[in-house]
């Protein structure tokens, strides 16, 4: 056993010296952020806090900003204090770009989290009907709702559940961030729409898979038909499954930004919004940087998915034999 | 082998037929098909691809996908019969009295569920039994059919060679000691030497225990290994039956003939003759004899009427309407 442990560990330390020219790349792009912007950054920031534009002042606020120089040059400068922690300061509200997300992450987490949640509640049953009853009421309608999932837009759909759930029913709250039952509304506007996918593919999936000679073998050996759905083939039907997660991850962090809009939820995704209406480019770029870590992350975590799922993958498909 | 003496046979078949209702038509897979396996022996059901092999075993099994139903026949085992138990009364007898070994174990097995707990959970799907208890039952047997029990145990099917796959997929097949093992062209995916090692067990294991095996199988020398008596089968009707050596040395009907001859081991001066053209795909309810086409002798009344499979004395039977008149019909149940 002990060199399966040292194998992982050797495919963890290559993984993540791969992610070393992609957070590079990152970094550039994040950069480049505030030079294609329109606008001198050192004319925002006067006029935020009510300087005279002298040419002097120009100077003096470019000079302290690091935007004088040349563009490598502002980059290193840049990258340099990133790498110390340090984000920037906010253009609106001139605190530190790193605790204004930190302070805010937590709200956004809480919804992702939430969201996710009701995807696996609602595209697991819904998938799994499917395919047991295909072609039957329970699929179509099924696949109905799947279709209403993925076609309504979730501004649209969180409205429509606020104004049903929250002001002619009073049920839940409007808006805001607290309780559990703040969560439920938000929550539920994220994972439908992201729930059509994965009930579609988890349809497509086990019904592939409920055909394949393994699950007819394990039938014809009488093995209970709650192990042949739940271990057989859903195990199977997963791996595609895991791999799209990783791939719409923009979908999850994109619908957080949009339904933290709609439900005043005072996540990163609100906080981004809000910046870009104040062209607060530190912000922004901070935003950006948090986003593609998470999301390189996340996909490590799948390809790390994969070889729990798939023993050929984790075991390197050798014959011992 | 005391076993062997029970003379009721383990499993009869009587008029059994199944139909496949596809979009593009009626395909008549098995058209009435009557045999009896003997207790604790072997039965070959040997002929070509498409002859309604496979789906007679998946038959029995109550096991046809759909658009597939069986639409007439009995199938008795101890008495009962199977076309009249309940889904649950059959899942419960599916691996614990009647069980099926696939031709491709590599596709047979879960890709990601170690063979172990794919025994275990066999096992625990019949018998309240402990981890414990279910890995010592598997590791015997995986251990009686000549593998490391222990390696196996704790593999993926990946991880197995060819012929280990299919010994354990044996092991798993015959895990509850079933009555009646259906081997599916169980050999088809092996290379010779493998083909040898796995009859031999199978051989090994209607020797030793009480186990009636119907043997599926183009593969006319696998068949002659084995088997105690042999049906061959052609257009989803048994043409001959009986016993091995009668069949192979003196064949009656001419399918059973020209496959003989098709066989390097069968035929004469070691030319080969293969049977000229392919087998039907039948779909169209028919009338007469399926296998006139391709054969040399047929006449006017082989298109009219589908032969019977008639007794012809010495626990033999055929069904063609060029043999000389048969003493009785097999229906009269003396065999």
């Amino acid at each position: 056993m002990w060199y399966r442990g040292a194998f992982l560990s050797y495919y963890l330390l290559k993984r993540f010296a791969t992610l070393i020219p992609v957070m590079i790349g990152v970094s550039i792009i994040t950069f480049l952020l505030v030079e294609l912007a329109p606008g001198d950054p050192a004319e925002i920031i006067l006029a935020k806090r009510d300087i005279e534009l002298t040419p002097q002042a120009l100077e003096e606020a470019r000079r302290l900003m690091g935007l004088d120089g040349p563009l490598y040059e502002r980059y290193l400068h840049w990258l340099r204090r990133l790498l110390s922690g340090d984000l920037g300061v906010s253009y609106s509200s001139g605190e530190p770009v790193a605790r204004e997300i930190l302070s805010r992450l937590p709200a956004t987490l809480e919804l992702a989290a939430g969201g996710l949640l009701a995807m696996l509640l609602i595209a697991f049953p819904l998938g799994i009907a499917a395919a047991l009853y295909n072609r039957t009421f329970i699929d179509h309608f099924s696949r109905f709702t799947a279709l209403i999932g993925a076609s309504v837009p979730s501004f649209y759909l969180g409205l429509l559940l606020i104004s049903m759930l929250a002001v002619h029913l009073d049920w839940l709250p409007v808006m805001g961030r607290g309780t559990i039952r703040h969560l439920l509304l938000p929550s539920l506007t994220l994972g439908f729409g992201l729930a059509a996918t994965y009930a579609r593919l988890l349809r497509a999936g086990l019904l592939e898979v409920l055909q394949l000679e393994y699950v007819r073998a394990a039938r014809a050996r009488g093995v209970r038909e709650t192990l042949v759905i739940g271990r057989h083939a859903l195990k199977n039907a997963l791996i595609p499954l895991v791999t799209v997660f990783g791939l719409s991850l923009g979908n999850l962090l994109g619908g957080t930004m949009v339904v933290e809009q709609v439900f005043a939820w005072p996540g990163v995704g609100r906080l981004a919004v809000q910046a870009i209406f104040n062209r607060d480019i530190p912000i922004l770029q901070g935003y950006a940087l948090l986003m593609a870590v998470i999301y390189v992350l996340v996909n490590l975590a799948v390809d790390l998915s994969y070889r729990y799922l798939d023993p050929r993958i984790r075991l390197g498909g050798k014959e011992v034999g | 082998m005391q076993c062997k003496e029970k003379l009721s046979p383990a499993l009869i078949v009587k008029n059994l037929s199944t139909r496949f209702y596809t979009r593009s038509g009626t395909i008549y897979a098995v058209n009435g098909v009557n045999f009896e396996l003997p207790r604790n022996r072997c039965l070959a059901l040997i002929g070509e691809s498409g002859a309604g092999k496979s789906v007679t075993a998946l038959s029995i099994l109550r096991m046809i996908p759909k658009p597939g139903r069986i639409v007439s026949g009995e199938i008795r085992m101890n008495g009962d019969d199977l076309l009249a138990k309940s889904g649950s009364q059959m899942r419960k007898l599916r691996g614990e009295e009647l069980s099926i070994l696939f031709q491709d174990p590599l596709a047979a097995l879960n890709p990601v569920i170690t063979i172990g707990n794919q025994i275990r959970e066999t096992i625990q799907s019949h018998r309240r039994a402990s981890k414990s208890m279910a890995e010592e039952m598997a590791l015997v047997k995986l251990d009686a059919l000549k593998l490391p029990a222990k390696r196996v145990y704790n593999s993926f099917p990946f991880q197995l060679s060819g012929g280990m796959r299919q010994r354990a997929a044996l092991a798993l097949a015959l895990i509850l000691h079933p009555q009646i093992l259906i081997a599916d062209e169980p050999t088809s995916f092996l290379d010779v030497t493998l083909q040898g090692q796995i009859l031999a067990l199978l051989k090994n294991e209607l020797d030793r225990c009480c186990l009636s095996l119907l043997f599926i199988t183009h593969d006319l020398a696998a068949a002659a290994t084995v088997a105690d008596r042999v049906a061959v089968m052609y257009g989803g009707i048994i043409v001959e039956e009986g016993s091995m050596r009668d069949v192979f040395g003196h064949p009656f009907h001419p399918y059973t003939r020209a496959l003989l001859r098709s066989h390097p081991a069968f035929c004469r001066n070691g030319r080969l003759e293969p049977v000229p053209g392919s087998a039907p795909l039948i779909t169209e309810s028919f009338s007469g004899c399926p296998f006139r086409q391709r054969c040399s002798e047929a006449e006017t009344i082989c298109a009219e009427d589908v032969p019977p499979l008639a007794d012809r004395g010495g626990g033999r039977f055929a069904a063609c309407h060029k043999l000389p008149e048969p003493a009785k019909q097999i229906m009269d149940g003396s065999c």
